[in-house]
């Protein structure tokens, strides 16, 4: 009988995430890694010539300036929404791209797990309750998180997200994720009513995984060696 | 961006909390905090200022305005200077992204040296202190969010003119370097050419110095996107342009140009001699909403109440009426537009630990995965059962149909295949096969390829790759999907509650040694499990593994491998012999076993 094989760190962390959210009503949405700049910036209320847009290093395709490699996974939310309606929740899993120098905590292409619900009712307290509950499930009991006011073009409130991770009797809070309620200019682009409202929130999968796991070099995740396989 | 905490408080009324205390307000109520600094006798906080607040918070005004809004202090009421001059200065305005201009002309006397509270100043702000003028116009800057420019009078040929470059103009910098510019390139010129890139850094042929005795200030504001467009196509980037790039407030003109004007008086004995001034009028914004318009962003924890208190700590100016609000947007909040801007500022003064936890969503749900979701996890479960263990490799190769523009030197295509990458995998997975256990290695991999564009459309795919000693392959993935009609399989992934933490491999190479043994005796096989495991916790970099087993005529034969390796060097043959003879003598000494 074959042993049987290892799967990536990566795709264990997606599963799981993927298990909790169900739990909560939310589906998988996915789409194309080459994206147009007004699917992943113009849509998302990041408009041309405005330092919003420097917020992150962008790799463009030679020849054609209206593309780019998506920097983020939100591109697949615009999407969604213009071909759907309200209520739901979508999870938003992908490889992404940042034109930045690598070192042992980033890399050029990385993965993303982003959430985005949509619907009459759902207000910071709904993002903040699916929050823990997310986290408390992934990290275990004696989890906890914790909204800082920050800034997205998407969104507005926009929030850092941090979670406290119990091990070993020792607390620690870490910095894991975006998150706000999204800006009316994101309903406009797609074209929801005025009145709509919804929260979205946004992480790195490569972080949670190696948080999750303790893997010291974000670089070990592409490199297709297997000594990073180590949980049957 | 850096921020002299002495500074701040010149602004505010009642004294700062301390340090720490602040530095814990700022980060939940406001900003991230880089990191701070003691620097000669002041604090330094470095306060991570995004785009959203960076017309009013890049400046040490605008930042202590809001620290009195979170910390609940009281902000020191300050005059505000009149400049009285009847004389008008002759200045042109060219170009339809002047926003505002002001152009005073001051005749100076005796330039005071740099007082030692600007020089500190500027120095706890990673400023050098350059010349009297200069630092009057940097300390303005810093003070107010507005940049100031200063031009010596007498090196100014005839009148001063805001106008784009004809092609071709030259100016050399204040830094030393001659840029030729393109044509439309705005710039304050005089008769004689372009005196400064407007918005962005003045020229050497106006400099200011300690020789100047007349001296002509600027203030001015510009449309953003013109000076980004520029700042970048010149690549140069100044804390003038950042400013400008981010809106600089209309009303911040008059501040600027009065703390300027009183400064040259203070410490150059200066007088106004004529003026300019002209500025786009300021449009003035009004926002109105209700409570229930708030609650229905943040949550029912905002109550009419907490809106009401939190609304006098804005400082904003407010009227109300029936059941709503109406606040005039103060002039350096370009960033407020809606009841979602008045949202952000409320909620975050009121605190998000006073926000509740709803972890049900309010309305029913179905679930309905992308297939391309579904078919990935089928495919996995179907490979690993298969004994195929799981990589991801780049995207981005040499070669490749799709290239992107600037990329790395020789990994600037988009990968047309997965087997390219993971014949490497393979190689190398089998390399380090006693490492990973296995005798045989097999990798897979899911991912997308890019297989070109047609006509401004781009096609890219999702694929499975996989390889082992004896067989290779690569498909679409929803064409593997059918060809092995696989169903809906749920992917079964390790208890991630039962973990261990990952364990990083040396740089260095590992050594194999294996032993076969002889066992003689019945039920002695556990027995050497626990001598070959012992050995291995203590001196290998992972278990022993049994790989051999058979029985021949009544006996058993069971064989090793052991693979050793350091963190610190690389072991040498003697080294390891040296530890493999202890465990062979540990083994043969026992009568039950028999080294082959």
């Amino acid at each position: 009988m074959k042993e049987k094989g290892t799967l990536h760190p990566l795709t264990i962390t997606l599963t799981k995430a993927i298990e909790i959210l169900e739990k909560k009503g939310f589906s998988v949405a996915s789409g194309p890694e080459l994206e147009d700049q007004w699917h992943n910036f113009d849509a998302l209320n990041v408009p041309k010539d405005h330092p919003a847009r420097d917020m992150q290093d962008t790799f463009f395709i030679k020849g054609h300036p209206d593309h780019v490699l998506r920097t983020h996974t939100s591109p697949v939310q615009i999407r969604y929404m213009k071909t759907h309606t309200p209520p739901f929740a979508i999870a938003v899993p992908g490889k992404v791209f940042r034109n930045e120098s690598t070192d042992a905590t980033h890399e050029m292409q990385f993965h993303q797990l982003e959430g985005l619900v949509v619907g009459d009712g759902v207000t910071v307290e709904h993002l903040k309750g699916t929050l823990l509950y997310f986290f408390r499930e992934l990290f275990g009991e004696g989890t906890d998180v914790r909204l800082r006011p920050s800034f997205f073009p998407f969104v507005e409130p926009g929030f850092e997200v941090d979670v406290k991770i119990v091990k070993n009797g020792q607390e620690k809070w870490l910095e894991v994720a975006g998150a706000g309620m999204v800006h009316p200019n994101v309903f406009a682009s797609v074209g929801y009513p005025k009145e709509s409202v919804g929260f979205a929130f946004g992480m790195g999968l490569d972080r949670l995984a190696n948080v999750l796991f303790e893997i010291t070099d974000v670089r070990y995740a592409y490199q297709g060696d297997l000594r990073l396989n180590q949980w049957k | 961006m850096k921020y002299s905490l002495k500074r701040l408080q010149t602004y505010i009324q009642d004294p700062l909390p301390e340090v720490e205390v602040l530095k814990e307000k700022i980060i939940f109520s406001a900003f991230e905090v880089e990191s701070v600094e003691r620097v000669g006798g002041d604090t330094v906080f470095d306060i991570k200022v995004l785009p959203d607040r960076a017309s009013d918070c890049f400046s040490h005004r605008g930042m202590a305005h809001e620290l009195a809004r979170i910390c609940g202090l009281t902000i020191l009421k300050k005059e505000k200077g009149e400049i009285v001059c009847d004389v008008r200065e002759n200045v042109t305005l060219l170009s339809d992204d002047v926003l505002a201009y002001t152009l005073v002309r001051m005749k100076t006397g005796v330039q005071k040296k740099t007082p030692s509270w600007m020089g500190d100043y500027l120095l706890s702000l990673g400023q050098r202190s350059i010349s009297l003028f200069v630092d009057i116009a940097n300390t303005v800057m810093f003070d107010l969010g507005q940049p100031v420019h200063m031009f010596d009078a007498k090196k100014v040929i005839g009148s001063i003119a805001v106008r784009p470059s004809v092609k071709e103009e030259a100016i050399t910098l204040l830094t030393g370097e001659t840029v030729v510019l393109p044509e439309g390139v705005l710039v304050i010129a005089d008769d004689e050419g372009p005196l400064a890139i407007a918005g962005i850094k003045g020229g050497k042929r106006a400099e200011v110095d300690e020789h100047t005795t007349e001296v002509l200030i600027e203030v001015a504001n510009f449309t953003p996107s013109r000076i980004r467009k520029t700042a970048r196509m010149l690549r140069l980037g100044t804390d003038a342009s950042k400013r400008f790039e981010n809106a600089v407030p209309l009303s911040y003109t008059h501040d600027a140009i009065s703390e300027t004007v009183s400064l040259v008086q203070t410490l150059a004995e200066g007088d106004v001699v004529s003026s300019f001034s002209f500025s786009e009028e300021y449009k003035e914004k009004q926002i109105s909403f209700t409570t229930e318009q708030l609650a229905r962003l943040l949550g029912n924890w905002m109550t009419d109440s907490l809106v009401k208190e939190i609304l006098v700590r804005t400082g904003w100016e407010y009227t109300e009426a029936a059941d709503f609000y109406t606040v005039i947007v103060p002039s350096d909040r370009p960033d407020m537009e809606g009841n979602h801007d008045i949202a952000e500022d409320i909620g975050k003064l009121a605190g998000y630990e006073y926000a509740g936890s709803i972890e049900t969503l309010p309305f029913q749900l179905t679930i309905a995965h992308a297939d391309v979701y579904i078919q990935s996890q089928s495919v996995r479960a179907y490979f690993i059962e298969q004994g195929y263990s799981e990589v991801y490799n780049y995207t981005f190769t040499k070669k490749g149909n799709v290239e992107i523009a600037y990329g790395p030197k020789d990994r600037s295509a988009l990968r047309t295949n997965l087997l390219d990458g993971l014949m490497l995998s393979y190689e190398k997975n089998k390399t380090n096969a006693p490492l990973l256990m296995v005798d045989t290695v097999r990798v897979f991999e899911i991912g997308t390829v890019f297989l070109g564009e047609e006509e401004g459309v781009f096609q890219e795919e999702v694929r499975v790759a996989w390889k082992s000693e004896k067989d290779f392959g690569e498909m679409k993935l929803s064409d593997f999907i059918q060809q092995k009609s696989l169903g809906v399989a749920p992917l079964v992934v390790p208890d991630i509650s039962k973990r261990t933490a990952f364990k990083d491999w040396s740089v260095y190479p590992f050594i194999v040694r294996d032993v076969a043994v002889w066992v003689l005796e019945k039920d002695k096989e556990d027995e050497l499990e626990t001598i070959a495991q012992d050995f291995a916790q203590e001196h290998c970099v992972i278990p022993a593994r049994m790989f051999d087993r058979f029985e021949k005529q009544g006996k058993v034969s069971v064989a090793y491998r052991f693979v050793f390796r350091s963190y610190e060097k690389t072991l040498t043959d003697k080294e390891v012999d040296t530890l493999f003879e202890k465990l062979q003598k540990n083994i043969s000494k026992n009568i039950a076993f028999e080294i082959r």
